[in-house]
């Protein structure tokens, strides 16, 4: 007897339970983060020009990055950036329509204002990778080879090289 | 003991909520707006949602204002009425558009888990300070049934 009363609180307790609607209405929640880095706006001056002084007919000359004379771009960015470096590159100089064909390019990247320990690379239209210097500059050496023909016309020859930076 | 046991896994066992990847920005300039889409799959915010095929949610975000860089300095975020989406997972997964201001209510009818993902716009002014910026974005869902 005592045992067939325990049994039928169990069986009351279930169906009580078992009766009552299901309480649904639960929340939950969860978070993520918004995240923006905001840069110093690039900027990049010319600051010397290309020269290749005086060429002969039929003689190469070539520019080398450590010349006196070799192009630079300096830029201003972000520090400690990577930048990507893209050119469009003359495939000649020009006077008047005369062509002076110019037949290779070279470049050297540091973030300092010298040639020495920088990270060489090959100008072209495909981006190349860099980094800005702990003082938020970036100097870009250009160097180039021209390939006067024998019978080249004289006078001055000149064309534009453009350089776009962009972060990374 | 039993009963008690039961009544647990009905009320709260079968929610799985989990944020699963920040909202990106990336690389900003002073004066410059930069969007993310809600589509975008590498940045936008995301979320994962694990309910009951015929569930029933209420989905609600509580977003910021502003990003807010340590030390001081805010950096305005909006967010547009086509900002936010959910997607449904499996054959034929289907995303709906909706707006993250207001809150939607999902019934999942083609799987029991969806992603909801979260875009936005940043405004930066022409002086903003230069760093990194940082806010909370979050979702509550809520069981309807």
């Amino acid at each position: 007897m005592t045992k067939d009363r325990g049994f039928l609180k169990v069986l009351i307790v279930v169906a009580v339970c078992a009766a009552l609607p299901a309480s649904r209405a639960t929340a939950q929640a969860a978070s993520i983060t918004a995240t923006a880095n905001v840069f110093q706006p690039i900027t990049i001056t010319g600051a010397r020009t290309l020269d290749f002084l005086n060429v002969f007919p039929g003689v190469n000359k070539t520019i080398a990055i450590a010349a006196a004379t070799s192009g630079r771009f300096d830029v201003v960015a972000q520090a400690s950036q990577p930048m990507s470096l893209t050119f469009t590159l003359p495939t000649n100089l020009t006077s008047g329509l005369n062509n002076l064909a110019i037949a290779t390019w070279t470049g050297c990247w540091n973030g300092v204002n010298t040639t020495t320990g920088c990270t060489a690379f090959t100008p072209s239209g495909s981006a190349t990778s860099s980094t800005v210097g702990g003082a938020s500059t970036l100097f870009v050496f250009v160097g180039a080879t021209v390939a006067p023909t024998a019978a080249q016309v004289a006078g001055t020859y000149t064309g534009t090289v453009t350089l776009t930076v962009a972060y990374i | 003991m039993l009963v008690s046991i039961l009544s647990t896994s009905t009320a709260t066992a079968q929610i799985t909520l989990q944020g699963r990847q920040s909202l990106v920005f990336g690389v900003t300039l002073p004066g410059v707006n930069k969007a993310t889409a809600p589509a975008n799959a590498l940045s936008a915010g995301q979320f994962y949602l694990l309910e009951h095929l015929g569930g029933v949610v209420t989905l609600t975000f509580t977003l910021p204002a502003n990003l807010v860089k340590a030390g001081g300095g805010n950096l305005l975020i909006t967010f547009a009425a086509t900002d936010a989406l959910y997607r449904t997972t499996g054959p034929g997964a289907t995303s709906t558009v909706f707006n993250p201001k207001v809150a939607k209510t999902v019934t999942l009818l083609t799987s029991p888990d969806i992603y909801v993902q979260i875009g936005g716009t940043i405004k930066p002014t022409a002086l903003q300070a230069t760093g990194t910026y940082t806010g909370t974005i979050t979702l509550t869902v809520t069981v309807i049934s």
